[in-house]
């Protein structure tokens, strides 16, 4: 446990760059990347100097990258470095957005995003980070602030050091400044920290300020559904649930039955590393603890990303066999299934009149799905289509472009899509007595025709139709 | 952090993967695997670390490269060289990308188009050996040993040059000397009978106060030089900047000068006339150490500080101020000799007003100063002397002190014409587009001469033009000459020693001369069969082994006496044993013995004096093809003061045009609106604007300098050429003036030399070169097909 950090020594540095060249090269960085920079600030104005704005990450103590990262890529080490794990990166660009000093670029070559970690490696193993062995002014000091005998405490003691950072953008960086108080004026004048970046791009902000919010009001919604309808059942009532020893319908085969409880595991397993994922600040939609617990479970935010991607994967091939191999089946009669008729609204409005006990109107015949279950099984094929096109977006495509900052609001609100539905679902299914058969149904495939016959009146026809022909 | 130091970080891990890794060593190279070492860190990976010697700049600082399969992964500095300390800057931390040029010369070439034309065939070392052996007899028995003419740089051209010398011809020319640090080098040593010393001796990191002349440390960086100034500034040494620009080292100084260019004697004259009637030199050291001080002090009586202030331009007070300063902090005042010291053509005299004012502030061979040099005996060079004698040099015998050779100039205008004396040329890493004087005549020399070979590691324009072109190994890939350096505390002798193999069939210059040599009978030439056992023989004297000084790359020797004695009776190499303030030996050769101050051209209305400087990003002309560095610095950029560049409608970054008063023009560079520049100068860094289509990054990136000083001034004494003697204008595409004067540019263009006539800037005291006619607008890859450059 160190706290390290950096001074640089205006007065010594002449800004000959062996600082860039040399992380570079340590770094085997591709052209046009550069971890941190040396700028010429040409002698200009009435008491001219010459110096350079030279910089690099400024490891900032209150980091805003931090906060910024949907993935909890970036973090802060042991020796409280910001360092960003490119495991767990998806080169979203938002931490490169949020950087007031630009210290962060998204890199084409790996998709993720390049920032100085004061060479850790290097320095792990004992070794001076590139920039500081090389510099041949000597201009840089490097080491622990804990340290009381170090260079960075004894620099503090000797001279004045600074900070450059601003009234608006105050973010306590840990590479601090010294020198002819003109020079340092100069530097803080031409390259102030850009306070633009404290806010989140657009794509970062209808998730935090819109789809956010957004999705805890509807899941509220559903919830408060449910509760009055859970209400008005227990108030009223008994129905009778006695269907068992009836005729049974055979209405769902083992294939989908698996496949439905498969695609309820993986739901669930990635929505809890999911949320585990989008731990940080901005952007944190579990209390922090629940965050703290799933990166103690995975280890950290890349392995979480990693079974996240994994599970994903094997989802999709399994969706992808059904849909290939049970093209005629199973997804040719589940599409038609859920195409909306007219008197769907009607059955939609009568059902809420039930559960607001404003309405004693029977319901239209249904049938194999209600309308309220179509609606839901339209909102998860939306969801799961927007989750996919956007993971594989996350997943696949290098960092750093649009379509990347965009793919995070949508997988969210693909999954805010799913979950609100999945709210009502698991509440009718599992929870209200009187649905029992259908929550069976999915356990053993079959249904007392008399339950379908009541609530499903179109389907149960079509189905015993024959049976009652031959009969 | 207790580690924060360089230490081995030795680990098991790593021993257990350089056992693993063991199963890929037939990969690597021999010398490779002998050199292998546990602590070598690559990453996460094992690799190799071979120490060698960087060769970006004349600093050489030591470099450990990290080689994995044959590649260089890495190169660091190598913390045992005693004047690197392990530090590199920019150049050399990119070295790794001159092995890796995609455009290196990987093969002998023989040119098949026409001249400057750019066209090659590929051919066989043995043919091209054969033909460059047969092409120098010839020459020989028909002219001669004096036909040949070589224009070399570096460590590697040790062995052309000693071969050279073998045959008898006295041709040789270095822009190092010649372009560079010559009139430094000779006024020093007709001063103190030693000269500064390459790179220079100076204490400055124990200086109390340091004086640089057009020195401009910071954007001129090596690595321990670098170190010992920020050293200074960090414990208060005060700093004064004697430039026209502001540049970084003037950025950090107590006081910037911004000196009339070319009065920079003035200056130096009158900072002696003040030390000396104010009685603030070193009483004691001057009567101990000097002769010849009763002459200065007649000598520089009529430059007293009121008169040097009116040709400077600094105020008087300010003069005299500094040299109380310097008389207070003497002896630990640097006076610094600067590198590049080559002007306006009276700059041995400068050099010896440096050196002057240095020995009546006792700062020579003291702490602070400079220290004396430590001699390094090493064993014989590879070829001994002539057997028929020296053949008659092209020396004009204007020049008595050229120490290397004769002055490039020389030979130059010895190799126009059918009549010329010399008729082939060899360049050894020479670029002759960017360090030779005049291109124009260069040109037209190149076009006149009969073979032009060229050892060489990229295709520069030279490339373009020769008949032959050789392809060195970079200094990655070779062995060089044995560094023995004197001029340090405690000399020491390094190796550059080849870290992978060469690029396609590039070879080492010891092994290309060596052949040339035996083809050519000279089997008492280069007679180890191997460049290691040459070296071998070369170190015996100091007891030492090759191999032995592979391992570290540096040896350090026996300290020996870097400063004199509080009261020892010091003996000089002059002719009177002592520092000649008065020097008897140009009097015998009828310069003047004491420095004069001779007053240089100055800029007319409309015309301004343009001079170049240094990034830090490049050495010159030759790194502009290596990747990163191009990527940092691809373009310069021109200074032209505010008010100047205001009165004429620009501002930063717009694009100009510049034409000199020969007519030639250049450009588009990006104007630098600054007021850290006199208005009457013009600044740009020399190197860029390659010609070479050859050269994919360099290729018409930035605006040459060179291509504008189509005069030159000649320093008597040495025969160095000064480029600063022509002046531009900035002008448009169509090379219409952008006219419009400040007024601060009308005061500062105040004459205080006797008033010139005419219209045009009259011509300076400089042999007159014409400018050549317009280039020939070929599109087909020739040498001056780039758009930018049109002579008029």
């Amino acid at each position: 446990m160190t706290r390290l950090a950096m001074i640089l020594d205006m007065d010594r540095c002449v800004g000959c760059g062996a600082c860039i060249i040399a992380c570079q090269e340590e770094w085997s960085l591709p052209p046009g990347v550069a971890r941190n920079w040396v700028r010429p600030l040409w002698p200009q104005g009435e008491q001219p100097v010459f110096t350079h704005c030279v910089g690099l990450c400024n490891h900032c103590q209150d980091a805003p990258c931090i906060g910024a990262c949907p993935t909890g890529a970036t973090y802060r080490d042991h020796n409280n470095r910001v360092v960003v794990d490119a495991n767990a990166c998806i080169g979203c660009g938002y931490c490169a957005h949020a950087c007031p000093w630009g210290a962060r670029t998204v890199r084409q070559d790996t998709g993720v995003v390049d920032k100085c970690d004061f060479c850790a490696p290097l320095v792990d193993a004992g070794y001076p980070p590139a920039c500081v062995a090389t510099c041949p002014a000597e201009a840089r000091l490097f080491g622990d602030l804990d340290e009381r005998e170090g260079a960075l405490s004894r620099a503090f003691r000797e001279r004045p050091v600074r900070q450059l950072q601003t009234a608006q953008v105050s973010t306590d960086p840990q590479v601090f400044y010294t020198g002819k108080k003109a020079l340092l004026d100069r530097i803080a004048a031409e390259h102030p920290p850009d306070p633009q970046g404290l806010e989140p791009p657009l794509a970062g902000r209808v998730l935090r300020d819109g789809l956010r919010p957004g999705f805890f009001g509807l899941l509220a919604v559903a919830l408060f559904g449910d509760t009055l309808a859970f209400a008005r059942q227990l108030a009223g009532p008994a129905e009778e649930a006695e269907h068992d020893a009836a005729p049974m319908l055979r209405r769902h085969d083992t294939a989908i039955i698996l496949l439905h409880w498969f695609n309820a595991a993986v739901w669930l397993f990635q929505l809890v590393t999911g949320a585990g994922l989008l731990g940080s600040r901005d952007y944190r939609v579990v209390p922090g603890f629940v965050n703290q617990a799933l990166l103690a479970i995975f280890g950290s935010p890349a392995v979480m990303l990693k079974f996240h991607i994994a599970v994903a994967a094997l989802w999709m091939a399994v969706l992808l066999v059904y849909g290939v191999l049970g093209f005629k089946r199973y997804l040719v009669p589940f599409v038609s299934h859920l195409r909306l008729r007219r008197d769907d609204l009607r059955w939609l409005r009568v059902t809420a009149g039930h559960i607001l006990r404003r309405s004693r109107e029977p319901l239209p015949p249904q049938d194999k799905y209600n309308a309220g279950q179509k609606l839901f099984g339209l909102a998860v094929a939306a969801g799961t289509l927007l989750v996919i096109a956007s993971g594989m977006a996350m997943a696949l495509l290098p960092g750093g472009g649009e379509v990347i900052q965009w793919a995070i609001p949508v997988h969210f609100a693909g999954t805010g899509a799913v979950v609100a539905g999945t709210a009502v679902h698991i509440y009718m299914a599992a929870v209200l007595p009187s649905e029992r058969p259908v929550f069976f149904s999915m356990l053993h495939g079959r249904i007392p025709e008399s339950f379908a016959r009541e609530r499903y009146a179109r389907w149960w026809e079509r189905m015993t139709r024959g049976e009652r022909t031959s009969r | 952090m207790k580690h924060m130091g360089r230490g081995p970080a030795f680990r098991r891990r790593e021993l257990l993967k350089l056992a693993g890794t063991a199963a890929a060593a037939p990969l690597l190279p021999k010398f490779a695997r002998a050199q292998r070492r546990p602590e070598a860190r690559c990453g996460a990976e094992l690799c190799d670390e071979i120490p060698s010697l960087c060769d970006l700049c004349f600093w050489r600082c030591g470099i450990r490269a990290k080689v994995k399969d044959g590649r260089i992964i890495r190169i660091e500095g190598n913390p045992d060289h005693p004047r690197s300390g392990g530090r590199l800057c920019a150049r050399g931390a990119a070295g790794r990308a001159v092995v890796d040029d995609p455009d290196r010369l990987r093969f002998p070439l023989l040119r098949v188009g026409e001249r400057g034309e750019g066209k090659w065939k590929r051919i066989s070392w043995d043919e091209a050996l054969g033909l460059w052996a047969a092409k120098t007899q010839a020459a020989i028995d028909k002219h001669g040993a004096g036909s040949l003419g070589l224009f070399s740089h570096g460590l590697s051209s040790h062995f052309i040059n000693s071969y050279v010398k073998h045959l008898g011809c006295p041709n040789r020319t270095a822009p190092s000397f010649g372009q560079c640090r010559g009139p430094r080098d000779v006024g020093f040593q007709l001063t103190f009978g030693d000269g500064p010393g390459s790179p220079a001796r100076h204490d400055m990191a124990n200086s109390r106060m340091i004086v640089l002349l057009g020195c401009h440390i910071g954007e001129n960086v090596q690595t321990g030089q670098v170190r010992e100034f920020s050293e200074a500034i960090h414990r208060g040494a005060r700093l004064v900047v004697v430039d026209p620009r502001m540049s970084v080292a003037a950025g950090k100084a107590d006081r910037w000068l911004p000196i009339r260019p070319g009065t920079d004697t003035a200056l130096l004259l009158a900072w002696i006339h003040v030390l000396l009637a104010e009685g603030l030199y070193d009483r004691e050291y001057v009567a101990r150490h000097t002769v010849g001080i009763e002459q200065i002090r007649r000598a520089v009586a009529r430059y007293g500080p009121a008169w040097a202030s009116e040709v400077t331009q600094i105020p008087r007070d300010v003069i005299v101020e500094e040299a109380r300063w310097m008389g207070e902090l003497k002896p630990a005042v640097l006076i610094h000799c600067g590198r590049f010291t080559a002007w306006y053509g009276n700059d041995t005299q400068r050099a010896r007003a440096m050196a002057i004012l240095a020995a009546l502030l006792g700062s020579w061979g003291r702490r602070g100063g400079y220290y004396l040099p430590s001699p390094v005996q090493l064993g014989p060079t590879p070829c001994p002397p002539p057997h028929a004698g020296m053949a008659e040099s092209v020396a004009t015998g204007k020049h008595g002190f050229t120490h290397f050779g004769v002055a490039a100039q020389e030979i130059i205008e010895a190799s126009i014409g059918p009549e010329a004396r010399i008729k082939q040329w060899i360049f050894c890493a020479v670029n002759p587009a960017h360090a030779l004087p005049a291109f124009s005549k260069v040109r037209e020399a190149m076009q006149s001469v009969e073979f032009i070979t060229m050892l060489d590691i990229i295709p520069t324009e030279g490339a373009l033009w020769a008949d032959l072109i050789l392809p060195e190994a970079a200094y990655l890939e070779r062995y060089d000459d044995v560094l023995a350096v004197e001029d340090h505390p405690r000399p020491f002798v390094a190796l550059r020693q080849p870290v992978v193999e060469p690029r396609g069939e590039a070879k080492g210059e010891y092994w290309i001369v060596q052949q040339l040599a035996h083809r050519m009978g000279h089997d008492d030439c280069f007679t180890h069969e191997s460049v290691t056992g040459f070296l071998d023989a070369r170190l015996a004297p100091l007891g030492l082994t090759c191999a032995e000084l592979a391992r570290k790359g540096v040896h350090s020797l026996d300290e020996q006496k870097p400063f004199i004695g509080a009261d020892e009776a010091f003996s000089f190499k002059t002719p009177s044993g002592k520092i000649e303030l008065f020097s008897s030996t140009l009097q015998a050769c009828s310069y003047d013995p004491a420095p004069t101050f001779e007053a240089v051209e100055q800029p007319r209305e409309g015309w301004f004096r343009l001079v170049a400087g240094r990034s830090p990003y490049h050495s010159f002309a030759r790194t502009q093809n290596v990747q990163r560095l191009a990527e940092r610095d691809p373009e310069n950029l021109l200074w032209v003061n505010d008010e100047t560049a205001a009165a004429k409608g620009l501002s930063s970054g717009d694009w100009v045009f510049l034409q000199n008063d020969a007519g030639f023009r250049t450009g588009p560079i990006r104007v630098l609106a600054t007021p850290g520049i006199r208005t009457d100068v013009v600044y740009m860094v020399h190197g860029y604007g390659s010609r070479s289509p050859a050269l994919e990054r360099a290729f018409a990136r930035g605006v040459s300098d060179n291509m504008l000083a189509s005069r030159f001034a000649v320093d008597p004494p040495t025969g160095a050429t000064g480029f600063r003697v022509n002046f531009v204008q900035l002008v448009t595409e169509e090379g219409r003036e952008i006219p419009g004067e400040s007024e601060t540019c009308r005061r500062q263009r105040a004459p205080w030399s006797p008033p010139r006539e005419g219209g045009a800037p009259a011509s300076a005291p400089a042999p007159e070169v014409k400018p050549t006619p317009a280039a020939p607008k070929d599109e087909g890859g020739g040498f001056f097909k780039v758009k930018d450059d049109q002579s008029c």
